[in-house]
């Protein structure tokens, strides 16, 4: 074994991570030669200089800061709530138009017998949507094919 | 309690495993993310977002990754995205040109000016022999320093091999030596 091989496994031989058979290899050529012995000496010098960039440790601020942030993502319960309204308003919606199709089916029939009541009856039952909804919004659009329907 | 059993706490909701973990780990992610973008400001930010990124992403984990290797591989992504931030943006702080930090190191152990100069340089020197390392070598080589880690887990914790550890190792301490010349003497 030459020094060329024993200067390849000198860091790893630093840091204890040669397999022992290696590790003993290295240790006798060391007893020998003198020009491996300086360059491992200049190694452990340089590792020793490393010790001058500073530890850092954490401001008292670091944990306080850390649930603040945590806290600030996490969902409020309005937004939880909201979460789960989403999918369901969606699903409503969606059984909303196969009613009113229903209904307009239905009420297609009625006209022929009650032209008035069926239009009140239509009426009431969407008053209460909200302005700018998503159901107001399927109304307004429902609505808007209605006369063709009805035609 | 084990990492593992509180990261699956952690992921059932329960906040005080999570603080646990911080309180373990706090120290040595800050550590390592300070020196890696190299000043405490910096590092202290980076570190938060390490551990925000782990509340955020705790679906993710899985049992069979150690949790500190989890942890560093993280840290190191987190401090490599600031680094090529602040490169891009060229947002180059005062301290960062000066090479010297904003925090006070504490009492020199030698009170004379000159001797306090001395250890500032000596600082300063070794900050940008080690800054200028190329990236793979300076993480291998903060891990290895500074945490402590074995090669197989600075392997993890990079996803490479020990083998391209060991040789990471051997050419950060060449390179090293030549640039900390004046240091070692
Ligand atoms: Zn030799």
């Amino acid at each position: 074994m030459n020094c060329r091989d024993i200067e390849k496994w000198l860091s790893a031989f630093m840091d204890g991570e040669l397999a022992p058979a290696r590790k003993d290899a290295v240790a006798s050529h060391l007893g020998t030669c003198e020009a491996c012995r300086s360059r491992l000496a200049e190694w452990e010098a340089v590792w020793r200089a490393l010790d001058a960039l500073p530890a850092a440790a954490p401001s008292p601020a670091f944990r306080g800061r850390l649930a603040a942030r945590i806290h600030e993502t996490r969902p409020a319960a309005s937004e939880r709530l909201e979460r789960f309204l989403i999918p369901v308003s969606a699903a409503a919606v969606a059984l909303l138009g196969f009613w009113i199709g229903y209904i307009a089916g239905g009420r297609q029939a009625a006209a022929a017998q009650f032209p008035e009541s069926a239009e009140a009856v239509y009426l009431d039952s969407f008053s209460s949507v909200p302005t700018a909804s998503l159901g107001d919004v399927y109304l307004s659009l429902n609505n808007a094919i209605e006369p063709e329907e009805t035609r | 309690m084990q990492d593992t059993d509180l990261m699956l706490r952690v992921q059932k909701g329960d906040e005080a495993a999570f603080n646990k973990i911080v309180e373990k780990y706090q120290g040595r992610i800050l550590d390592l993310c300070t020196r890696y973008v190299g000043n405490p400001a910096d590092g202290e930010e980076v570190a938060m977002d390490v551990f925000f990124q782990l509340y955020r992403t705790r679906l993710d984990y899985r049992p069979e990754a150690k949790l500190s290797t989890y942890l560093y591989r993280i840290a190191v992504n987190r401090s490599l995205n600031r680094i090529r931030d602040r490169k891009r943006r060229r947002l180059v702080s005062f301290e960062w040109l000066r090479g010297d930090r904003p925090f006070d190191p504490g009492a020199p152990e030698d009170d004379r000016p000159d001797a306090r100069l001395e250890t500032k340089e000596r600082e300063s020197l070794v900050r940008r022999a080690v800054d200028r390392l190329p990236e793979k070598q300076k993480t291998a080589l903060l891990l290895r320093k500074y945490e402590d880690l074995s090669y197989e887990e600075i392997a993890s914790a990079m996803g490479t091999t020990v083998s391209a550890v060991e040789s990471l190792l051997f050419r950060a301490r060449e390179t090293l030596k030549k640039n900390l010349r004046p240091v070692i003497s």
